[in-house]
C-alpha cells in the first residue's frame, strides 16, 4: 500500500471512529432533540456522500451503504420525537404533534426512497441511481417544508 | 378576361389549400397555447401558486384561503380562478395588468402589499399577458373569499394610498447600470418576478422592504431568513456558484441538508421549475450584489 493510501485509509477509519462515538455519545444522553439532530446530521453526511458519486457519474456501488444508512436512521427517526420536545435548542415545528399521522406517513415514504435508491444502486444503474437520488432528496424537503422551522 | 378570373380563382383556391395544410393542428400549437405555456413559466417564476392556494387544508389550486400571518395580521390568499363570482373571470387584461403594475382590485381600490405588487410592478407587459393567458385557461373554481383578519387601522384599504406614495415606485423594472444580458435577466428573475426580497429583506416600521439593506436578511415571523448578499461571513460569500445553483434547484445544501419551511415552497414551485440558465442568471446576480455583513438572528423563542 502506497503511503498516501495508507493515510487516506487511516484518516477515513478516524472519521467513521469519531462519527460512531459521537452519535452514540449524544444518544446516551436521552435527549431526544440531540439524538434526533445527530440522526438527521448522520443523512445529511451521507446525501452528501451520495451526491458526490452521483455526479461523478461513475460505478454507484458506493451509494449502497449510504442509502442503507438513510434508510435505518429514517426508520426510527420518528420515535426521536416525543410529545413535548418541541421546546429548547430546536427547529421541529409543533405541528408535528397536531399532524403526527402525516409526520408518520412522510417518515416512511422518506424511508421507501432511501430503499428504492438502495436498491438501484446495486443494480448500476447510474441514470436511474441519479434520479432515485432526486427524489429521495424531494422526501427530506417536503418534511423539511412542513415540520421544520427557520 | 374570364380565363384569367377563373385561373386567379383557382390560386386562391390553391392557396387557401397550401394555407390549411401548413396550418397548424388546433391542438398545442395556436398561438394561444403558447402564450399559456409561456404563461405557466412566469407563473412558476413568479410564485404566484402558494399564496393563492390552501394547500394545508388540501384546497383547491388557485381557489384561495391561505393564510398569511404578517405583523399588521392575517391576510388570506383570494381567489384567482376565472370564476366569475368568486375569482377573476369577470376582470380585463387591462384589469389585471393595472393590479401587478398598480396593486389595485378590479374596481380600483387598493390592494395590500401582502400581495407582491411591489414586485411584480417590474413585470414586462408581454409577460404579464402570457400569465394572464394561462391564469384564464386554469379551472375556475366557485370558493368564495375569506376576509382578511387585520388590526386597526391596518384594515383600512385606502390608508394604502399613503403607504405607496410613500414606500412603491411603479414601472416596468429597470436594471441599475448597464449589466450584462445575464445580470440583467438575473435581476429580473430576483427582483421582478421571484420577488426574493419579500423574504430576504429587512422591512422598516411600515412594512415596506429597505432599500439600504437589499437581501440582506431578515427576520419573518418566528424564524430567521439569511443573507444572501456576497458577504463572507454572514452571507453567501463563501458559498460557490454550483452549491447556489444546486440550492435553487433541489433544495440541497453543501451539508446534505435540505432547506425546509418557506424556502421549500420557493425550491418546489418556484426556483426548481426555472431552467438551468435561469437558475445560473439569479446565482449570477445575487454574487453581484454589495455584500453586507448583517447577521440574523432568531428571535428568542417564547
Ligand atoms: C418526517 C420528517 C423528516 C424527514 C423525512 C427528514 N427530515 Fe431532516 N429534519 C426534520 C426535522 C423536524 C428536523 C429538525 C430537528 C430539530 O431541530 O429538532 C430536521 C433536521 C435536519 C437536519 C439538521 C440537523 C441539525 O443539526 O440541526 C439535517 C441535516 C437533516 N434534517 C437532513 C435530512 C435529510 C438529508 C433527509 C432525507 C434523507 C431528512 N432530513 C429527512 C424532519 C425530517
Ligand atoms: C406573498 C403572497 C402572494 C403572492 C406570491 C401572490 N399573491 Fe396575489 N394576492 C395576495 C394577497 C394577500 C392578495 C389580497 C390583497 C388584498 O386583499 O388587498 C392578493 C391579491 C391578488 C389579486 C387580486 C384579487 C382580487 O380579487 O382582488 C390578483 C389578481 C392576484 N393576487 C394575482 C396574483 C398573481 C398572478 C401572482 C403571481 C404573479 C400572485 N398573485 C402572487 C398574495 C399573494
Ligand atoms: C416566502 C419567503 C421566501 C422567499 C420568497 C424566498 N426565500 Fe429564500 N429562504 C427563505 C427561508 C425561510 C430560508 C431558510 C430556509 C431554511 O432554513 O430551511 C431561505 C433560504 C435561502 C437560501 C439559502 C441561504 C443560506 O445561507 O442557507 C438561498 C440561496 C435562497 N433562500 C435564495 C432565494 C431566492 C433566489 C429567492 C427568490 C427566487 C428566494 N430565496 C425567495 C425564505 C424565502
Amino acid at each position: 500500500m502506497s503511503s498516501w493510501l495508507k493515510r487516506a485509509a487511516l484518516a477515513a477509519a478516524a472519521v467513521t471512529l469519531v462519527g460512531a462515538v459521537g452519535l452514540e455519545a449524544s444518544m446516551a444522553q436521552g435527549d431526544p432533540i440531540a439524538q434526533r439532530k445527530a440522526l438527521m446530521k448522520s443523512n445529511g453526511d451521507a446525501m452528501k456522500a451520495i451526491k458526490a458519486v452521483v455526479d461523478a457519474k461513475g460505478p454507484t456501488a458506493p451509494v449502497v451503504p449510504e442509502a442503507a444508512k438513510i434508510a435505518s436512521n429514517l426508520k426510527s427517526a420518528a420515535a426521536h420525537f416525543p410529545a413535548g420536545s418541541d421546546t429548547g435548542d430546536t427547529k421541529a415545528s409543533p405541528d408535528i404533534w397536531k399532524n403526527l399521522d402525516e409526520f408518520k406517513k412522510l417518515d416512511e415514504s422518506s424511508t421507501a426512497a432511501a430503499m428504492k435508491l438502495e436498491a438501484s444502486a446495486k443494480k448500476g444503474d447510474a441514470a436511474v441511481v441519479a434520479a432515485d437520488f432526486g427524489e429521495l432528496g424531494k422526501s427530506c424537503g417536503a418534511c423539511h417544508q412542513k415540520y421544520r422551522l427557520k | 378576361m374570364g380565363l384569367l378570373l377563373r385561373w386567379s380563382g383557382s390560386a386562391v383556391a390553391g392557396l387557401a389549400l397550401a394555407a390549411a395544410a401548413l396550418a397548424p393542428p388546433a391542438e398545442g400549437q395556436t398561438p394561444d397555447a403558447d402564450a399559456i405555456k409561456r404563461g405557466e413559466y412566469i407563473f412558476n417564476a413568479a410564485g404566484c401558486l402558494g399564496c393563492h392556494t390552501d394547500e394545508k387544508n388540501k384546497g383547491p389550486r388557485l381557489a384561495g384561503g391561505r393564510a398569511l400571518r404578517t405583523p399588521f395580521g392575517t391576510f388570506h390568499g383570494p381567489n384567482i380562478t376565472p370564476d366569475p363570482t368568486h375569482g377573476i373571470g369577470a376582470w380585463t387584461e387591462a384589469q389585471f395588468l393595472r393590479a401587478l403594475r398598480e396593486g389595485r382590485g378590479a374596481d380600483g381600490s387598493h390592494l395590500f402589499p401582502a400581495f407582491p405588487y411591489t414586485s411584480f410592478t417590474g413585470m414586462t407587459d408581454a409577460d404579464a399577458k402570457d400569465l394572464w393567458a394561462y391564469l384564464r385557461a386554469q379551472p375556475a373554481v366557485a370558493q368564495p373569499n375569506k376576509p382578511h383578519d387585520l388590526g386597526f387601522p391596518y384594515n383600512i384599504r385606502a390608508l394604502m394610498m399613503a403607504w405607496n406614495w410613500l414606500f412603491f415606485s411603479p414601472g416596468e423594472f429597470r436594471p441599475d447600470a448597464s449589466p450584462t444580458p445575464e445580470l440583467k435577466r438575473g435581476a429580473y428573475l430576483v427582483n421582478a418576478l421571484g420577488h426574493c426580497g419579500e423574504c430576504h429583506t429587512p422591512r422598516n416600521f411600515f412594512g415596506a422592504t429597505r432599500g439600504d439593506m437589499k437581501m440582506a436578511g431578515a427576520v419573518l415571523g418566528d424564524g430567521a431568513v439569511p443573507n444572501l448578499t456576497p458577504d463572507p461571513d454572514t452571507g453567501i460569500g463563501k458559498w460557490s456558484p454550483d452549491d447556489l445553483v444546486e440550492l435553487l434547484k433541489s433544495g440541497m445544501t453543501p451539508e446534505g441538508d435540505f432547506v425546509g419551511s418557506e424556502m421549500g415552497e420557493v425550491v418546489a414551485n418556484t426556483t426548481g421549475k426555472l431552467t438551468d440558465a435561469d437558475r445560473r442568471a439569479i446565482v449570477a446576480y445575487l454574487r453581484s450584489l454589495p455584500p453586507i455583513r448583517h447577521h440574523v438572528r432568531k428571535p428568542a423563542a417564547k
